[in-house]
């Protein structure tokens, strides 16, 4: 009876193994990584949300891709980025549309990137920590989703980041792996190489908690199925040592360098760890936190020439700026320029760049549910938007001409956030435009949430 | 009974004897602290509010709300991160509190103004809405000499930019950009309900072609301090402005834009000679530099002051501005803390805080000796540290002997291997200057590679003409220096002697050409260039750097600069030092006749020298962890309640707490474990 379960559902190419709950595709469910992208098939533009699943209610997580010119087909559309009244109180648009495709991932997602960065065909990457730390490769071709084997669930056909766990020592393995980052430069040695962190160290023997250590897996992006990963691809970062190492959080990849921020390294603080493309296996601590000592750092960003790293830090929460020079010597040098307190719980950062003037840098703080936006030419945060929904994570940025619109994941209330800033020489004005998705509780509750707020 | 009445006694005995606990204040986000009177303001930004902390209390205590259990909130604007005080001087130059704490907020485009009073006030008083984002704020108190009971808010806004002229075809001179107002609004005495009835109307001062970063009042009233930030297309500035006429009364001359501001009260001051000066209110204005926009010939993050009598009308400020002349009457050397960057400047006089002894009772503090005046530093590193602001030199914490010192040179092969001494620099001819010595290994190498001359991209096969830098020639290459060349193909260049010498060199042109090319096998090579010749020793600290080139029976002396520069606390002027003294000096021996290339003297040197600080423990065994990023000081002298309380007060934003510590038993530059108590 078990095998003409499984024998249908591979049939179908529905959703994974276990009981056939799949996530439901209307709606988002504890969302975590974003992605945006043009697309000649929706003017508005696709959204692509992970969805986590982090209660298991489903039988797996998913990703799903939002045509955002059908959002709130029949009822009140998304309005054009730039175009929403201002002052109005956020449009709730619960009916995501019909136009929505969706695969299967690994519950738990993490962070979520594109390579390439631009045109309407990449592929996404999708850490998950749940069943066997998988890395779900999914290929896009705009509001279109099909796994690497273009079946739909893209469990089966992503690479394990935990694979060796039942071989020699159980090492090299990612435990919980979360973030990811691309290289994107042209021509550069990281061009289409995929880093992805980890949260917890891997013991060895397995489950031993000892010989605890840290991993960053390194992975072409263009790498054809069957998508696997060996243990080449695995950079040691060090062992742990008196209960401190290095855990890392997140990633941004610049044209030689992997900067993945330090979710914990010892007492004495934490900020990044330098990882070297050119000479693999080479990795490097900034020792900045001796100097700037935040206890953890979270997410980070990197501008387009490599001269400045943003890390949203905690304890004390604030956005670090640091300045980079030579980022593709064999050693580049940082410091520290700027600190900014920011709300509790600070956690992605993502950089909406302006034609002729510093960038600006969105913040999402979980903890006090705000965003913040920071302007890098007045050197303070310009606006800190509140009720951005329950616990906002993953941010993914549209600009058009003048104009930005950021989505933020609401990682409590399952909705994606919708802010405009309408003038990028004006960022106070950000506003609160819209949350997609029918929050949580109406999930929850299977009842229909049109109008009602959360 | 009688046991019940030994409870009853140790009650009461513990009652006199523990220092009673204050009931949590719950704060979230102890970003600014302001001192009125016995009050400490502190904001708590996460919950919208101020707390007020009542140190001139034997057991300190926050202020209590009128349910007693609870502290005292005073809800403000949203975000509340920094505080000001209304501030004047008297006719001696002393600070005047006056009655109002204005509240600046992050991102926020208004101020909360805040009663002080403590009997009938501690409330937000009134609300003043603008129309940008509030970047600065100051205030001037009211006049102590009782001609006018106003206070004056000052504070600048971040504006969308304008053109201020028609653009030329459209496109505006940069420096004609409007980004920031200035603005000015009275504040008038409370009414006879004490509250601020009247309304507060801003009225707009001056526009600004970039953000305004911190504003400071002037003792010379109605002049203002206003530091800009430095944009891509503007050079940021520091003027003082006198809001009345709306004009610059002059710019002051520090090497680049600022981030912070503060200026003196009035101070005694000695002199050399013993007599004694005064250091009248405002003649000096400290600043930290902008780190986004370090100039490249000072060190960066660090503080700096200039004179503000220094003041130009516009423009024309030479390179590494005109800082302030130090003790020892040249200017002074910028305070550093190495990478870290300093949060805010705090002075303070009168302030008590220890400072070592000298020998021969090193390793103890004079703790009884309050300075003249002190600036406190609390910086990212989690240390506060302090600086003699009358001296403009930092206090050396370090509990070694005041001064530096070389040890003896050792003598090594190119492996690391020691070697049987052959001088070499003699060692009895060693010799640093106090001041000028860094805690750093130097190494004095045989044909050692020349630093700015190393893996540099080599011509092709067969070329004799290399590229090289031409910044770092400083008289580095010499003819008869040797290229040594490496890539596929090249020949080992690693023996004594071997290279391409250099038979001549430009350094304009940034070329060096040698008597052979490159070898026609050698492709795609690099190159460095090794000492030779007669001064075939590459002489270069860890720390310094660079300094120079020696060679048997020469003497040798690198002038280098002072690190700090030794003199007394509270010194004006009268320190004499002789600047030109070497950093390092030795003379040259003949030399080992078998020496190798690479074969190392090596000189350890040890400055003596470690600016004073104050950190706690953060390794989680006696306090938080969390307790890891100063941001603001305030410090105590004399309450005016006569306590006599010398204490200073050191927000963490990152404990959600302040600290307060006592000068009289903490322990600088260690991780302090008395001394010191929470308050949150």
């Amino acid at each position: 009876m078990r095998y003409l379960v499984l024998a249908c559902c591979s049939a179908a190419a529905c959703v994974p193994q276990g009981e056939l709950k799949p996530p439901p595709i209307g709606n988002f469910y504890f969302p975590t990584g974003l992605v945006y992208s043009d697309s000649s098939s929706s003017q508005k533009g696709v959204l692509y949300v992970a969805n986590s699943n982090f209660d298991r209610r489903y039988t797996s997580g998913s990703v799903i891709a939002v045509p955002l010119d059908g959002v709130g087909a029949g009822g009140t559309a998304l309005p054009a980025i730039g175009t929403a009244p201002t002052g109005g109180a956020p449009l709730s648009i619960t009916n995501l549309g019909s136009g929505l495709t969706q695969v299967f991932i690994q519950s738990f997602a993490g962070e979520m990137t594109r390579y390439p960065k631009t045109g309407e065909t990449m592929r996404l990457f999708v850490p998950s920590r749940g069943d066997l730390n998988p890395l779900q490769v999914i290929n896009a071709v705009g509001p279109t989703l099909q796994c690497l084997d273009r079946g739909l669930d893209c469990t089966r056909s992503s690479p394990s980041l935990s694979a060796f766990q039942n071989v020699g020592d159980g090492k090299p393995r990612s435990v919980e792996p979360l973030g990811v980052g691309v290289g994107t430069t042209t021509g550069s040695v990281m061009e289409g190489q995929v880093v992805v962190t980890q949260l917890k160290n891997a013991d060895s023997p397995v489950l031993s908690g000892n010989n605890l250590e840290s991993y960053l897996v390194i992975v072409n992006a263009t790498t054809p199925p069957p998508f696997t990963v060996t243990a080449d691809n695995f950079i040691s970062l060090g062992f742990v040592v008196d209960g401190n190492g290095p855990t890392t959080n997140s990633v941004a990849v610049g044209q030689r360098f992997a900067y993945a921020t330090d979710r914990f390294r010892t007492v004495d603080g934490a900020l990044f760890t330098l990882v070297d493309g050119l000479h693999r296996g080479a990795f490097f601590d900034s020792s900045l936190q001796f100097s700037f000592r935040t206890l953890e750092a979270r997410g980070v960003a990197l501008n387009a020439d490599e001269s400045r790293l943003y890390i949203a830090a905690r304890t004390p929460d604030s956005l670090v700026v640091l300045g980079i020079v030579n980022p593709t010597a064999d050693l580049p040098t940082f410091r520290v320029i700027a600190t900014v307190p920011l709300p509790a719980g600070p956690n992605e950062v993502a950089l909406i760049p302006r034609n002729g003037r510093g960038n600006l840098v969105a913040v999402s703080s979980t903890t006090a549910g705000m965003v913040s936006i920071y302007d890098e030419d007045l050197g303070v945060v310009t606006a800190q938007l509140v009720g951005v929904g329950l616990q906002p994570f993953g941010l993914a940025v549209q600009t058009a001409g003048q104009a930005a619109r950021l989505f933020v994941s609401c990682f409590g209330d399952s909705r994606v956030a919708v802010i405009d800033i309408p003038d990028l020489t004006r960022p106070e004005q950000v506003q609160l435009v819209a949350f997609l998705g029918a929050a949580q509780t109406c999930l929850v509750q299977d009842t229909s949430c049109v109008g009602v707020s959360p | 009974m009688k046991r019940a009445a030994s409870a009853i006694l140790m009650l009461g005995w513990l009652g006199c004897s523990q220092q009673s606990v204050p009931p949590p204040a719950q704060i979230q986000g102890t970003n600014g602290l302001a001192l009125f009177g016995n009050l400490l303001f502190i904001t708590s930004t996460e919950t919208n509010e101020i707390k007020v902390l009542n140190v001139g209390l034997v057991s300190r205590d926050f202020v209590r709300a009128p349910n007693p259990l609870e502290p005292l909130s005073i809800p403000v604007l949203d975000r509340p991160t920094d505080l000001a005080r209304d501030l004047n001087y008297d006719s001696r130059g002393a600070e005047v509190v006056g009655p109002y704490l204005y509240v600046r907020g992050q991102s926020s485009s208004q101020i909360s103004i805040v009663g002080t009073d403590l009997t009938t006030q501690l409330v937000e008083l009134k609300r003043v809405l603008t129309s940008g984002i509030v970047t600065a704020i100051a205030a001037r108190g009211p006049n102590p000499s009782g001609a006018s009971g106003a206070s004056t808010l000052y504070f600048a806004t971040a504006d969308t930019p304008r053109c201020q002229v028609n653009p030329d075809g459209g496109q505006c001179p940069p420096g004609s950009f409007t980004r920031a107002t200035l603005w000015q609004a009275m504040v008038p005495p409370v009414d006879s309900n004490n509250r601020l009835s009247a309304s507060v109307n801003p009225i707009p001062r001056a526009e600004f072609n970039s953000t305004v970063t911190s504003i400071v009042v002037m003792p010379s009233s109605p002049n203002l301090a206003i530091a800009t930030r430095t944009l891509s297309d503007v050079r940021g500035r520091t003027i003082i402005f006198n809001p009345e006429s709306s004009a610059v009364v002059s710019e002051l001359p520090f090497p680049s834009s600022l981030r912070y501001l503060a200026t003196n009260p009035t101070v005694d001051a000695l002199l050399g000679d013993g007599g004694t000066t005064t250091l009248d209110a405002g003649s000096r204005m400290y600043g930290i530099l902008d780190e986004t926009s370090c100039p490249s010939a000072l060190p960066c993050p660090a503080i700096v002051a200039v004179d503000t009598s220094a003041g130009i009308t516009d423009g024309g400020i030479p390179d590494g501005g005109l800082l302030s002349a130090d003790s020892t009457g040249m200017p002074m050397v910028p305070l550093t803390y190495g990478p870290a960057l300093p949060m805010t400047i705090t002075l303070s006089r009168n302030a008590l805080v220890p400072v070592p002894n000298p020998t021969p009772l090193g390793g103890t503090y004079l703790r009884d000796s309050p300075q003249k005046m002190i600036g406190f530093v609390p910086t990212s590193n989690g240390a506060t540290y302090f600086f003699d602001a009358v001296g403009l030199l930092p206090i050396n914490g370090s509990l070694a002997v005041d001064g530096g010192s070389l040890g003896t040179p050792q003598y090594f092969a190119s492996d690391g291997g020691v070697i049987f001494y052959v001088e070499g620099p003699i060692a009895s001819s060693l010799a640093t200057t106090n001041g000028k010595a860094r805690d750093e290994n130097i190494f004095v190498t045989y044909q050692g590679t020349i630093p700015g001359f190393q893996n540099l991209t080599g011509p092709d096969a067969g070329e004799a003409i290399f590229a090289a830098p031409s910044s770092p020639f400083d008289n580095r290459v010499r003819t008869g220096d040797l290229v040594v060349l490496s890539g596929s193909g090249c020949p080992d260049y690693s023996a004594t002697d071997a290279g391409l010498p250099i038979s001549a060199f430009n350094p304009d042109a940034g070329v060096l050409f040698t008597a052979g090319g490159v070898p026609p096998s050698c492709i795609q090579s690099t190159f460095s260039v090794r000492a030779a010749g007669t001064a075939p020793y590459v002489v270069n600290g860890t720390i310094t750097g660079y300094m120079d080139r020696t060679g048997p029976n020469q003497l040798f002396a690198f002038d280098g600069g002072f690190l700090y520069r030794p003199c007394p606390r509270n010194l004006l002027s009268g320190c004499v030092l002789d600047a030109t003294s070497p950093q390092l000096s030795f003379t040259f021996g003949s030399g080992d006749p078998a020496i190798q290339r690479d074969f190392f003297y090596l000189i350890s040197s040890v400055s003596g020298f470690a600016p004073e600080f104050v950190q706690i423990d953060t390794s989680g065994a006696f306090f938080g962890v969390e307790f890891r990023f100063p941001t603001n000081v305030v410090n105590v002298v004399d309450l005016p309640d006569g306590g006599l309380l010398d204490r200073f007060y050191v927000s963490y934003p990152s404990a959600n707490a302040v600290l307060e510590i006592d000068p009289a038993n903490v322990t600088p530059n260690t991780s302090a474990l008395v001394g010191v108590f929470r308050y949150n």
